[in-house]
């Protein structure tokens, strides 16, 4: 196979072939059919099997007689092959004859995968949620509700059946499940079953941030430290969502260290989100942290006569459409739940806004006009 | 400096001027002394030459180096570049931790090659993860032409990048690694690889780890960035990448020598290539941290470079195309490695000196104008060089030891070279602590010192208070054999980053 596919891409070529919302697919599968054993590309085992084929000699016609005889002899009556180019008249009125469907890979390329929040507006918001490769920060003041969406990220992920980790820098891992346990999103459930690892740093690592801050070692020994035991982490556990809460204790106030440590931290197939508190700016405690972040949720609450008013946004949302409408929420014992906004992210969704570069308008987070919004 | 340096070489001529009228107009003393003035002054000249090379190294890197490395601003990377992790029997958990860190910081810009040529069982866990990386993972059956075999053989085969990095296994890559680098060799085309230093990260390990990060640091913050102004620099065979092209002109890398990476080097610099250092610490590495592991390190090497000795003359030093300086810095190179026998002759000066056997000269007097000076000149600017470079006192006391207290394997590689016996090929991560047993000679020839020292203040006057002086410094800067061959303990590198709960 020399196109490289992803389960993602897959998925999709199958919802739009067959209309069925796949989600057990194999790679590389053997099936022993009547006569001998027949291997498959792909095989999909959501109701009635479908094979899968990839093309990618130069002469089809044979890979795709093959690949029919193989049917047959499996018993497998829906199939499809994806080629990355025209294909021949022959091969078409083949394919026909044998009732193959055709995917091209060329209009999938830029389908873009995204890993979703399971929270419907937000989700909406960010058409459809974060994309795997990059870094994200949800920013807010202490009490905001950074680690509320942070966990529901990963829970999110945990039901689709992508394992998440959560690093924590500032609390212990027993307090965080207590609290967490009392919220109905679902996080306690996959931390009990595997699906989600909770993770500490060690105290060793606080020392060695000591060292380097006095001088006595060099920043990018520690980045290479830090982010090698990470990511070994990731890919020996399989996951594919990451959140550091805060972000704030692995990093050092110095523009090239937090550069490096965040533009370090992406990884293939991989969503991280690391939250910060505020400080230096509205979005971060240096100051700098939302520079080198692919996309920003910014968290914000007012504190009422009636109780508490908490609003989010997208200030930022690199080579992705989102919408910068503000919406309000609660957090309940449910988790996160948007109240407002939904009306203004419908009308918006038609003319996406799509920023590409990594300017952050200020104005956006400035409360008093946040408010002024709302309430005319 | 370089002017101080520059009148050493005088007074050496001086001294051994003297000697020689000495022994061939005046007939002083006996065969036995003019053997020993001899060698004595051979042992001078030696380290005069290994001086003033390190002294204009000095000069070069402290003057000129800051100007060839500042055009690293990238054009392009992607696609371009391979990266070679060559592995032979390692522990599997090293070898999963480390190469993990290649992949993470290397993965967006590179194409991962593991060229695994383990005979043990190793092999199964590297070629899991390596799948799982999905990297290419060459195994070879027979191990021909070793690593650089290895090398040559994904080079030949498998490698279709540009640019060949190849980093060892025991070594961990920072995320800029790669790009800072690269951007170099697309803005240089006559530079054939762009080398950064091997820093060892483990140094708290043990006293021998922190030894050997303290002779990184005169070879990397010193010899190299001088070499790379020159154009003499030779690669160190890790945490350097190569132009691809440059390496198929000369048969890519040399499998007859156990320095592939020297010796490489030596080929692509007689085809008008050259190396440039970049000194910013992009790799973190680990230091041998038991002394069977060091020595077995220090033979390769030591055994390797002499061995490389006659191509070195007949390529560089007999060629009239270089220049006096490049030759002057090759000279020094090539024959650094038998330092141990110029070591023993000043550790056998004292003891020698109670039987009456002395350096030959016209008198007292003009030895001492011809040597102290010398001395003291040397040392002033050895100590001088490496706190201007920033380094700390330990490690100007560490280098001055750490030959010393090498020079039995220096005299016993140069043995094994010239009769060409051969060694199992080991690498520095192996054995443990070494019986004391096998540090007899340095032992031995310490209580002598002492000994001969003593006698020596004991009798008195100038020329044996001289002498005295001299052993009892020698003494002081071998007693660290005694702290060097410990059982390490656990690197704070090695200590775990994050607890799962």
């Amino acid at each position: 196979m020399a196109l490289n596919i992803n389960i993602n891409q897959i998925k999709k070529m199958i919802s739009d072939k067959f209309s069925i919302n796949a989600s057990d697919i194999n790679k590389d599968v053997e099936i022993q059919g009547n006569i001998m054993k027949h291997k498959f590309d792909y095989i999909v085992s959501n109701g009635e099997k479908i094979a899968i084929k990839i093309v990618d000699a130069t002469d089809a016609t044979s890979e795709i007689i093959i690949f029919h005889s193989g049917l047959e002899d499996c018993n497998i009556n829906n199939s499809m092959i994806i080629a990355d180019r025209e294909l021949n008249d022959n091969d078409v009125k083949l394919l026909k004859a044998y009732n193959i469907k055709v995917a091209d890979y060329r209009s999938y390329l830029n389908f873009d995968v995204k890993y979703g929040f399971g929270i419907k507006d937000l989700d909406m918001a960010l058409y459809n949620g974060l994309r795997p490769g990059f870094v994200y920060l949800i920013s807010g003041k202490s009490g905001a509700g950074k680690t509320t969406l942070s966990s529901t990220f990963l829970s999110e992920g945990a039901k689709n059946g992508q394992k998440g980790m959560m690093i924590l820098t500032d609390t212990f891992p027993e307090e965080y499940i207590n609290n967490i346990k009392t919220m109905d999103i679902g996080f306690y459930e996959n931390y009990k079953n595997g699906m989600i690892d909770v993770i500490e740093i060690s105290d060793q690592i606080r020392s060695m941030k000591i060292d380097v801050l006095n001088q006595k070692t060099d920043f990018r020994k520690f980045i290479t430290k830090i982010v090698s035991e990470l990511k070994k982490f990731i890919m020996s556990k399989e996951i594919k969502r990451v959140v550091i809460d805060p972000v704030t204790l692995l990093l050092m106030p110095s523009d090239d260290y937090i550069n490096l440590f965040i533009n370090s931290l992406g990884m293939k197939d991989v969503t991280t989100v690391i939250t910060s508190s505020l400080r230096a700016s509205d979005f971060s405690v240096f100051g700098v942290e939302e520079n080198y972040v692919t996309g920003i949720i910014k968290l914000e609450y007012k504190l009422t006569d009636t109780g508490i008013e908490r609003t989010m946004r997208i200030p930022k949302m690199r080579g992705s459409p989102f919408n910068s409408v503000p919406m309000k929420f609660n957090i309940t014992s449910g988790g996160i739940e948007i109240i407002s906004g939904n009306l203004n992210v419908n009308k918006d969704l038609s003319k996406p806004n799509l920023y590409e570069n990594n300017t952050v308008n200020h104005n956006l987070v400035d409360n008093n006009s946040l408010f002024k919004e709302f309430k005319g | 400096m370089n002017i101080l340096t520059g009148s050493t070489m005088v007074f050496i001529f001086i001294g051994i001027f003297s000697s020689f009228y000495a022994v061939m107009i005046l007939h002083h003393g006996t065969v036995v002394d003019d053997i020993f003035s001899l060698f004595f002054w051979s042992a001078t000249l030696f380290f005069g030459i290994q001086s003033l090379s390190f002294m204009l190294a000095f000069r070069r890197s402290k003057y000129k180096y800051g100007t060839t490395t500042s055009n690293s601003f990238i054009k392009s990377y992607r696609e371009k570049i391979a990266i070679l992790v060559p592995i032979y029997n390692e522990d599997p958990d090293m070898a999963m931790t480390n190469l993990m860190a290649i992949y993470s910081n290397t993965d967006s810009l590179a194409t991962l090659y593991i060229l695994d040529d383990s005979t043990n069982d190793s092999s199964v866990k590297i070629k899991e993860i390596s799948d799982k990386m999905n990297a290419t993972y060459i195994h070879r059956i027979d191990r021909t032409g070793y690593k650089a075999g290895a090398l040559n053989n994904a080079l030949k085969n498998f490698v279709k990048e540009e640019y060949v990095t190849v980093l060892d296994i025991d070594q961990m890559p920072s995320p800029d690694f790669v790009r800072e680098t690269v951007g170099l060799l697309d803005n240089n085309p006559g530079v054939a690889f762009v080398q950064v230093p091997q820093y060892y990260t483990n140094t708290d390990a043990s006293a021998l780890a922190e030894m050997a990060e303290a002779q990184q640091f005169i070879f990397y913050e010193i010899l190299t960035e001088g070499k790379s102004v020159l154009g003499s620099l030779f690669s160190c065979g890790t945490n350097v990448i190569y132009r691809k092209s440059a390496l198929e002109k000369v048969g890519y890398f040399d499998e007859t020598n156990l320095v592939e990476d020297i010796t490489t080097s030596v080929n692509l610099v007689s085809k008008g290539y050259k190396g440039l250092y970049y000194n910013k610490k992009l790799v973190f590495g680990r230091a041998p941290t038991t002394m069977e592991g060091y020595i077995n390190q220090q033979w390769r090497w030591s055994a390797g470079s002499l061995a490389l000795m006659p191509r070195i003359f007949k390529r560089i030093l007999l060629q009239r195309k270089y220049s006096l300086k490049m030759k002057i810095d090759w000279l020094a190179t090539s024959t650094w490695y038998l330092f141990g026998w110029f070591y023993l002759m000043f550790l056998l000066a004292p003891i020698l000196d109670i039987f009456h056997v002395r350096i030959l000269v016209m008198n007292p007097y003009v030895y001492l104008v011809a040597w102290v000076p010398y001395t003291i000149i040397l040392m002033f600017t050895f100590i001088m060089t490496h706190v201007d470079k920033g380094a700390p006192l330990k490690y100007v006391f560490y280098n001055m030891a750490a030959n010393l207290v090498l020079f039995p394997l220096s005299i016993s590689v140069t043995l094994s070279v010239i009769l060409k016996k051969k060694k199992p090929f080991t690498t520095a991560r192996t054995g443990g602590k070494l019986p004391w047993y096998k540090f007899l000679p340095q032992m031995v020839i310490m209580a002598a010192i002492l000994t001969a020292s003593s006698i020596l203040t004991y009798e008195g006057g100038f020329y044996n208070y001289v002498t005295a002086f001299w052993g009892y410094f020698q003494f002081l800067l071998l007693t660290p054999v005694f702290i060097l061959n410990r059982t390490p303990r656990e690197s704070s590198m090695d200590y775990p980053v994050f607890k799962d709960y």
